[in-house]
């Protein structure tokens, strides 16, 4: 917004200055349609192009001129990534939401922000994935390669040619991963890994025209969803999760526990579960977590619930869950779809409260793990007990969760070692057992 | 498909942009841009750093507006012209460029010629050799390319610097070109006339010394691609500046690849290095045990990735028809006394070079046993050779202490620049004779050392080199090329907005520290572009070679002479208006006579004639031991020498030259009708202080423990020295014990005040009765009475001359004036010492 009255500004004092030679065009104020502001055109190369980040060795990108790829104006990005052979991870690119030099660069501020637009052409022959999301604060900025965390990413697929990607900017759900929404990082695009250091072997694709669309009416920045329910074996349950719509998608967060590796980030995002041969024990989607084969770093990822939908199912539980806690427990369900047995581990991490639970898992198949939510209580009364000083809060007011994917690193250079490892987590749920 | 509503809003702000720029220069009396009678033209010398917003400080370096450049066959050189805006900004300029003509018809190709326009860094604090504040010039753009982005233009009351420079082929007849480079301002054209001479000296494409400058870090920020092969540029464009780089991939890790490129970069001949790495593996809680020692190290080198590396490599090399490890070394864990602390360092630093020793066996053996046909026998042989001579660098500031047993460890060296001044010093890092050396700077050591900071002069980056060839050290390491980056909170190290113009100082506060390229894409290069300073590292690399040709021909000319000699006798006193130990003191005008010299000794050496001064004897006279191939005459003023001593078909000299009469060496021959010649300033007048002068002025106070006390005891030289006169006097000093604080005397007096950029240098004769000692010397500055080491030596039993060269070449600016000389002794805690004594002090003018 900032942008867009800046340049009406800079034209109308440009058109007087030039009102004896010219006649001017330029629309006034309650013309100019102020809900889209041209976040990058990629039109001049040290505001629009240099400014990229690229990250998990990422590949090429560069200013096109070749009217072909070109949307609007006569520049475009020229797209062609690769990510890390070594590590398979996926190359993504961050284009920053603001600048310290240009000071036309300055779209941190998400809080009216209803959709970021932009256009893409595919250059292949056949579809090409893409994933936007946004930047959220650098691991280790100062490492030989850039890490630069990413969240919230919605995939798209591209066809052959032009496509329009609309991206639904919800607040709430950026503020739930931390973001402070006033100063976005920036936007981030994922691709592919395509696993060659050769461009010949990348896609060819091209962005440009990348557009923010404001809303009048802001979109609530507060976490609401109406929680699910349901019954296993006659006992109710209440749904934390269960990652079938874009709420539940992004109720998580991941980041790598130390010792971090680079570039060996996993694909962590909400899928069909159909498209991996894999049945549900119920709806269509479940949250994959894959670390892809290949990688000589070691570490793991830590998938961090939310606190929001898990105090929304609290919340809809009500009173007894605090009288009664040891009737309750959080489960969820999970499913190893490598051919090997992996290890899997979950924790409610709080310094002083040890609940690391660690477990194996068999091939291609769906296990329930679950945790008394009595017993974690008792945990936190203890350690308050011993430490009489402690700011810690009672759990059940604010509630945290992770899944650690712990059989992630590399020791020999066994086929099982190397092998793709998907992971599945579904269900993530408060169920009632008393 | 167009959707032009997207960008509504810029275009009306373009357009109107557009016009008001079109306007400017009519009759809307907007900019009004500068004439070219507007802007002053100037030059001066290549390694002169002029700064952006200053055009009130160089009136004393201004030159006539023209380029006069030598340059040798195989070498770039280049010249500076600086445009100075006055009180109005130049919109834009533009280059003409045509080819410079020579005798008999001879051109030298504009397409030899490399124009690029500085761009400017900030410097927000020098405190180098220059002091000033400002924007220095840095990163060198290729000129086209800066037109292409419309960036010509620069600012009023401010310079703009035109790095001219020119690449000659090794086939380029010598002889002296001229021409012009045209400059067009608003239309009118600047001719600034260009002399190119090109003597008859020859270098090739191949460097004799090793480096290794690491590419590694955030070269894809500022190209915005991060793939093996532009990594590759950047390798590549080291290598034209007669630079090493590290590894030959930078994500892969199979060591096929490796192996390939390892092969590619060893079949170029203008790459100088790269590195075998190793990897990290803990072995304490699974010993290996290699050839019958265990391996126990938490942070030990992979015995079998080590041995992997090799053995593909070898391979590879035999197949590729390469000797691979020629040029290559293995970069040991870098700085390991910060990582570990010395005690921790010094056993693992032992263990890694067990291990790359053994792992060298392992493989040889192999090696021996392969089985290769005929033709490839010599290869193999190679191979093996370089394989066991292959380098394990050990960077590290301090002296590690412990055992190594060379036939069992492999290490090299590398302490800082700083650290190798004297020869002990060098000596005691080497390990043992014959065994390789390497050194390095990066935020420490800071000027007068070497450095590549900004705010340095680029005449220390240049002069490392020569340092190299007089030291003989086998390789320089730099950490890093492209930190295209900017400052962060303390070390932290953030994402650069500027790449070109911002903050010098992005590592630790050090203008420079950490990169030395900029990033190429935008002014259409598909690699990086060059700095100031990696131009000037290469010029001294470029000399580097001179020298080697001159050892190498030195040497043929001993042999076939049976005549000992080397060109170190000769050059030792170009050295010294360099630097003294590893400080550098010099200003651009001496830099320019040494190198003019040495360029003079090249071509007389590499002629038919092959003029090679073999020896010389310093005494109130000096005498050249100068040898000529028969059919050559050779002339001192003018005229012939005689009485030549008949040597391996050429003739030997023995000639005096009597400095103290005003002769300088002034030799001449003629080769193939072209009159080559030498001229060297051996000194002028000299004034000497002696040691009667010394104590009736009090000017020595001697000290231990902090008490000082005036040397007085004057005593017969010959009760010491029995070759001094008999008149002779000597100062004893009298040194206390050093309980609290090394021995030390003090040279204070007006003598030493008076000292200034006429004088060549000031040499304090000391005789020690006793064992060799080691000493510091250092300078107190007038400035800020700050204490300065110029230089350290060891004190051999006998008359010894404690030299402070190159004074002219002194940063006067910083100094002010010398307020005193120091001279330190031995070490803290030493007894008390009453057998140095003081002989005299000259001081010569240049």
């Amino acid at each position: 917004m900032l942008k867009k009255l800046l340049s009406i500004l800079l034209a109308t004092v440009l058109c007087f200055s030039l009102s004896s030679l010219i006649a001017c065009d330029v629309k006034d104020d309650s013309e100019v349609d102020k809900s889209e502001v041209l976040w990058n055109g990629f039109e001049y190369f040290d505001r629009d192009v240099q400014l990229i980040r690229l990250l998990n060795e990422f590949g090429k990108v560069d200013q096109n001129s070749n009217p072909e790829y070109v949307h609007s104006g006569e520049k475009s990005l020229k797209i062609t990534p690769l990510g890390s052979r070594v590590n398979n991870a996926n190359p993504y690119f961050m284009i920053p939401a603001t600048s310290t030099r240009f000071e036309e660069i300055s779209f941190g501020d998400f809080t009216n922000v209803d959709k970021i637009t932009c256009w893409f052409y595919n250059a292949e022959q056949t579809p090409v994935n893409v994933g936007l999301g946004f930047g959220k604060g650098a691991l280790k900025m100062d490492d030989r390669r850039d890490i630069i965390q990413k969240t919230n990413v919605e995939y798209f697929s591209l066809n052959s040619g032009w496509n329009y990607i609309e991206y639904d900017v919800q607040p709430a759900l950026l503020k739930m991963q931390g973001l402070n929404l006033q100063a976005v990082m920036g936007l981030m695009f994922e691709f592919d890994c395509v696993e060659s250091h050769d461009l010949k072997d990348s896609p060819e694709i091209y962005l440009d025209d990348i557009t923010i669309k404001y809303t009048d009416t802001p979109k609530s920045q507060e976490y609401s969803a109406t929680v699910k329910t349901g019954t296993n074996n006659g006992n109710p349950y209440w749904v934390i999760s269960d990652f079938e719509n874009a709420t539940d998608a992004y109720a998580y967060m991941y980041y790598y526990a130390y010792p971090a590796p680079v570039s060996a980030h996993p694909i962590i995002k909400s899928v069909f579960a159909g498209d991996y041969n894999v049945i549900t024990q119920n709806g269509l989607r479940v949250l994959l977590v894959q670390k892809k084969h290949g990688g000589t770093s070691y570490g793991w990822p830590v998938i961090h619930l939310a606190t929001e939908p898990i105090k929304a199912a609290i919340d809809a539980i009500g009173q007894d869950i605090y009288d009664n806690p040891y009737n309750y427990v959080i489960a969820y369900d999970a499913y190893n779809g490598s051919n090997y047995t992996g290890g899997w581990s979950h924790e409610f991490y709080k310094t002083g409260i040890s609940t690391w639970q660690s477990f194996s898992t068999n091939a291609k198949t769906w296990k329930s793990y679950s945790y008394n939510i009595g017993s974690l209580m008792d945990q936190y009364e203890t350690y308050k007990t011993n430490n009489p000083d402690t700011d810690l809060i009672n759990w059940l007011d604010n509630p945290h969760f992770e899944f650690r994917y712990s059989r992630h690193y590399k020791d020999t250079n066994t086929a099982e070692e190397n092998a793709d490892r998907p992971f599945f987590i579904d269900n993530v749920r408060i169920e009632k057992i008393g | 498909m167009k959707k032009p509503k997207l960008k509504k809003i810029l275009t009306p702000i373009l357009a109107g942009v557009m016009l008001l720029s079109a306007c400017s220069e009519g009759a809307t009396g907007g900019v009004d841009y500068a004439k070219l009678s507007d802007v002053e033209f100037w030059s001066t010398y290549s390694t002169e750093k002029v700064i952006q917003n200053n055009v009130s400080m160089y009136n004393d370096i201004k030159q006539d507006a023209e380029i006069d450049v030598t340059a040798i066959r195989g070498e770039e050189e280049a010249g500076q012209i600086i445009m100075t805006a006055g009180n109005k900004p130049v919109k834009e300029y533009d280059i003409v460029l045509s080819d410079l003509s020579g005798q008999n018809n001879a051109v030298f190709s504009k397409n030899n010629i490399k124009v690029y326009h500085e761009l400017y860094i900030e410097v927000g604090a020098a405190g180098e050799y220059y002091t000033t504040a400002g924007f220095y010039p840095d990163a060198l753009a290729p000129f086209e390319g800066v037109k292409a982005v419309k960036e010509t233009g620069f600012d009023k009351n401010s310079n703009q610097g035109l790095y001219v420079s020119f690449d000659v082929p090794e086939n380029q007849p010598a002889g002296t070109y001229t021409g012009s480079v045209g400059v067009v301002i608003g239309g009118q054209t600047k001719n600034i006339p260009v002399t190119l001479n090109v003597p008859a000296v020859t270098i090739g494409k191949e460097t004799h010394v090793a480096s290794s400058f690491l590419n590694e870090w955030y070269f894809y920020r500022g190209e915005l691609d991060t793939t093996e092969d532009m990594y590759d540029k950047y390798n590549k464009a080291l290598f034209d500046y007669r630079l090493g780089c590290n590894n030959v991939t930078v994500y892969e890790e199979d060591v096929n690849y490796y192996a390939e490129k390892v092969c590619e970069y060893a079949a170029l001949v203008e790459c100088p290095g790269y590195n075998i790495p190793w990897f990290s593996i803990n072995y304490s809680s699974a010993p290996y045990n290699l050839n019958g020692r265990d391996i126990v190290g938490p942070h030990a080198y992979d015995v079998d990735k080590l041995c992997l590396y090799l053995r593909v490599i070898a391979d590879k090399g035999l197949e590729t028809g390469v000797d691979p490890f020629k040029k290559a070394f293995i970069y040991g864990w870098d700085e390991p006394d910060l990582s570990f602390g010395t005690d921790r360092a010094a056993i693992y630093v032992k263990e890694w070079s067990y291990i790359v020793k053994q792992c060298k066996k392992i493989v040889l053996a192999e090696l021996e046993q392969k089985s290769v046909s005929a033709e490839k026998r010599d290869l193999l042989d190679d191979i093996m050779e370089s394989l066991e001579d292959l380098p394990h660098l050990v960077l590290s500031n301090k002296f590690l202490n412990m055992e190594i047993d060379l036939d069992e460890e492999e290490i090299t060296y590398g302490p800082y620049f700083s650290a190798l001044g004297g020869e002990a010093s060098r000596d005691r890092y080497r390990i043992e004779e014959g065994n390789p050396l390497w050194w390095y700077g990066c935020t420490a050591p800071r000027s007068p050392n070497p450095t590549y900071h900004i705010d340095d002069t680029v005449l220390s980056a240049r002069i490392e080199s020569w340092m190299k060839a007089d030291y003989n050290i086998q390789g320089n390491l730099y950490w890093s090329t492209c930190l295209y980056s900017e400052p962060g909170q303390a070390e932290a190290i953030t994402y650069p907005e500027n790449f070109y113009t911002g903050n010098a100082a992005r590592s630790l506060s050090v203008n420079g520290e950490g990169f030395l390229f900029y990033p190429g894409k935008k002014y259409g290069v598909d690699g990086p572009i060059p700095s100031l300073r990696l131009e000037q590292i290469r010029d001294g690399l470029e000399e580097y070679e001179m020298i080697y040709s001159l050892k190498q021909i030195y040497g043929e000319v001993s042999s076939l002479t049976g005549e000992t000699g080397s060109e170190e006798e000769i050059m030792s006193y170009i050295y010294d208006t360099l630097y003294s130990g590893t400080y550098v003191s010099t200003t651009h005008s001496t830099f320019a006579r040494a190198r003019d010299t040495l360029i003079s000794l090249t071509e007389l050496a590499q002629s038919d004639a092959k003029v090679c001064i073999l020896d010389v004897a310093e005494g109130r006279d000096y005498t050249f031991k100068i040898f000529v191939k028969d059919g050559y005459t050779l002339k001192q003023d003018g005229v012939a020498l005689e009485n030549g001593k008949a040597v391996g078909g050429g003739k030997i000299y023995d000639m005096v030259l009597k400095v103290n009469e005003g002769k300088k060496l002034n030799l001449s021959v003629e080769v193939g009708g072209r009159t080559l010649g030498l001229y060297m300033n051996f000194g002028s007048a000299s004034t000497n202080y002696g040691a009667t002068y010394a104590v009736e002025n009090g000017i020595i106070k001697q000290r231990a423990n902090n008490s000082n006390t005036v040397a007085t005891e004057l005593v017969n030289a010959t009760l010491v020295n029995s070759a001094a006169g008999a008149d002779e006097k000597y100062v004893k000093l009298l040194l206390g014990e050093a309980t609290n604080a090394i021995q030390d005397f003090v040279i204070d007096s007006d003598i030493i005040r008076a000292i200034n950029a006429t004088d060549d240098k000031l040499v304090v004769r000391l005789f020690n009765a006793g064992e060799p000692i080691n000493v510091e010397f250092m300078i107190r500055r007038g400035s800020d009475q700050g204490w300065e080491t110029k230089g350290s030596m060891t004190l051999e039993s006998g008359i010894n001359s404690v030299s402070f060269n190159g004074l002219s070449g002194y940063n006067w600016n910083k100094i002010g004036h010398i307020d005193g000389l120091r001279i330190r002794i031995g070490a803290k805690g030493d007894s008390a010492r009453d057998y140095i004594y003081f002989v005299d002090m000259t001081v010569y003018k240049v």
